[in-house]
């Protein structure tokens, strides 16, 4: 899968995922409302019972006080009576919190009713009916939601990663078709190139007129730019990163004769090169430093301006190739080492160039960092 | 300190002695229970801040509408006349009534 196809899954999956838990998390709650709901009904019905019992028990005893003091108590449930101005006349209740405008609530470990009585025998307007929570009921609520809520999310998380496997399925089959027209293309333009380079280099130019060594050097300038998108396209499609191949290395020489390499392409455009550079050794497949050189002074060639500059530095392990080209939009540049990105209709290419160098900086633990201003130029810069 | 103790020991007993001739003469007289009529009040006026006032502006003006007592009392006695005591001797003998007959604190 490739970097942008697996953003897109990513982003999908997590928009999904977060949906998902939000539906999930709305009907636990509502679940968990109505249980509470269910469960404070419960308890309120059979406290209800209670106080019943509880008021017959008070009018029993006020018609019969002082002869029965003992207020009536049960091993069910625990109570108290308060008169109307919120004083205590008598409690068994364990809990210590009261509150005379609620109906039922829980204190501690203990739920608590409250029926306000018409008739205040012994004195009493409020009568709390006490029983111990039944932990059970709530612990219940809380399970199946735990239990249900997990299995809902599995099955759509797995729902979620087909689907998200289904939605970026074209998107798939496109890069696939892609990848595979520039694997054949790779193929069928490697001879070609070659014999042109050949019998361009068997040219023996001393015979030809001032003009027409000039448009061989435009052929030149147009096979070494098709040589660099073969190998381009080379190591996108069909070659593997790996250390097989290191060696040391001076790069100030590899630049110089990258630089070279590219000698004509600048000629073409009037481009004056600025170069200050000092020796520094790395150690590295000196062909993949070549993609990664060639890449970006192609770039800075190809988006410069006739009469522009390019100045290339390197000291103490920094590199810094800056162009006077035609830069890039701020938005933009985080963007330009994603394949297949392009920012500029009229220059060609596949935009695979920056993504190349991308690999090789990730697989040498290379830091880039790309400063630009539209129509100033770009600076990059390169840190071992 | 023991006078003290002795002075409030004595308006008690005054107090208890003002009590007796202002209710419970009268309440004996007309074999009226002083304890059924506080279980009665108590009924109807909860409190003792509201049990306390509801019971003396009934005793300044009596109304059967307002009254405790039973049918058969109210037959016997109306007109109510009201209690001519002054106001804070009543209020004092009202004191003494909840503090004697109160369930608070006599529950077991």
């Amino acid at each position: 899968m490739l970097s942008s196809e697996k953003k897109v899954f990513r982003r999908f999956l997590t928009v999904y995922i977060i949906l998902v838990t939000t539906v999930i998390v709305s009907i636990s709650i509502i679940y968990y409302n109505s249980s509470v709901e269910r469960i404070n009904l419960q308890y309120k019905s059979l406290m209800q019972e209670f106080a019943s019992l509880q008021i017959k028990r008070i009018k029993w005893l006020h018609n019969h006080y002082p002869k029965y003091n003992k207020y009536p108590r049960d091993d069910r449930y625990n109570s108290a009576i308060y008169d109307l101005e919120y004083e205590e006349i008598f409690s068994t209740l364990k809990s210590k919190n009261i509150f005379f405008n609620k109906r039922l609530y829980f204190s501690g470990s203990y739920a608590v009713y409250v029926e306000v009585l018409s008739d205040y025998y012994l004195g009493a307007k409020y009568l709390f009916i006490e029983v111990p929570k039944n932990g059970a009921l709530i612990s219940k609520v809380y399970r199946n939601i735990a239990i249900f809520g997990l299995l809902a999310f599995i099955i759509l998380f797995i729902l979620g990663y087909y689907l998200a496997k289904m939605f970026i399925k074209p998107m798939k089959d496109s890069l696939d078709l892609l990848d595979c027209f520039i694997k054949d293309t790779t193929h069928e333009i490697n001879t070609p190139i070659s014999i042109i380079n050949s019998n361009i280099e068997m040219l023996n130019l001393d015979n030809l007129s001032a003009k027409n060594r000039k448009k061989i050097d435009r052929v030149k300038i147009a096979s070494r730019t098709l040589e660099n998108i073969y190998k381009d396209l080379k190591f996108v499609t069909l070659s593997d990163i790996s250390r097989s191949l290191d060696s040391e290395f001076n790069l100030k020489d590899l630049i110089e004769e990258r630089v070279d390499y590219f000698f004509m392409h600048m000629e073409s455009k009037k481009i004056v090169k600025e170069l200050k550079l000092e020796d520094f050794i790395v150690k590295g497949d000196r062909e993949l430093y070549a993609r990664f050189i060639d890449n970006i002074v192609s770039n800075a060639i190809k988006y410069n301006r006739v009469g522009g500059k390019i100045e290339i530095s390197l000291s103490n392990g920094v590199l810094i190739i800056e162009d006077s080209g035609v830069g890039i939009d701020k938005r933009n540049i985080d963007l330009i080492f994603t394949r297949y990105s392009r920012f500029s209709e009229h220059e060609g290419g596949f935009g695979i160039g920056l993504s190349i160098v991308k690999r090789i900086a990730e697989f040498y633990n290379i830091k880039i960092e790309v400063q630009s201003e539209k129509n100033k130029g770009t600076r990059f810069i390169i840190k071992w | 300190m023991v006078i003290r103790y002795f002075l409030t020991a004595l308006l008690l007993v005054v107090a208890n002695a003002d009590f007796t001739t202002d209710c419970v003469a009268c309440h004996m007289q007309k074999k009226v229970d002083l304890r059924k009529t506080f279980m009665n009040a108590l009924l109807v006026y909860g409190g003792e801040n509201n049990f306390k006032t509801a019971l003396f502006y009934y005793c300044k003006n009596p109304q059967p509408m307002t009254s405790v007592m039973s049918e058969e009392f109210l037959k016997k006695y109306l007109p109510l006349n009201a209690i001519q005591i002054d106001s804070m001797r009543l209020k004092k003998d009202i004191d003494i009534y909840w503090e004697k007959y109160k369930i608070k604190g006599n529950l077991k």
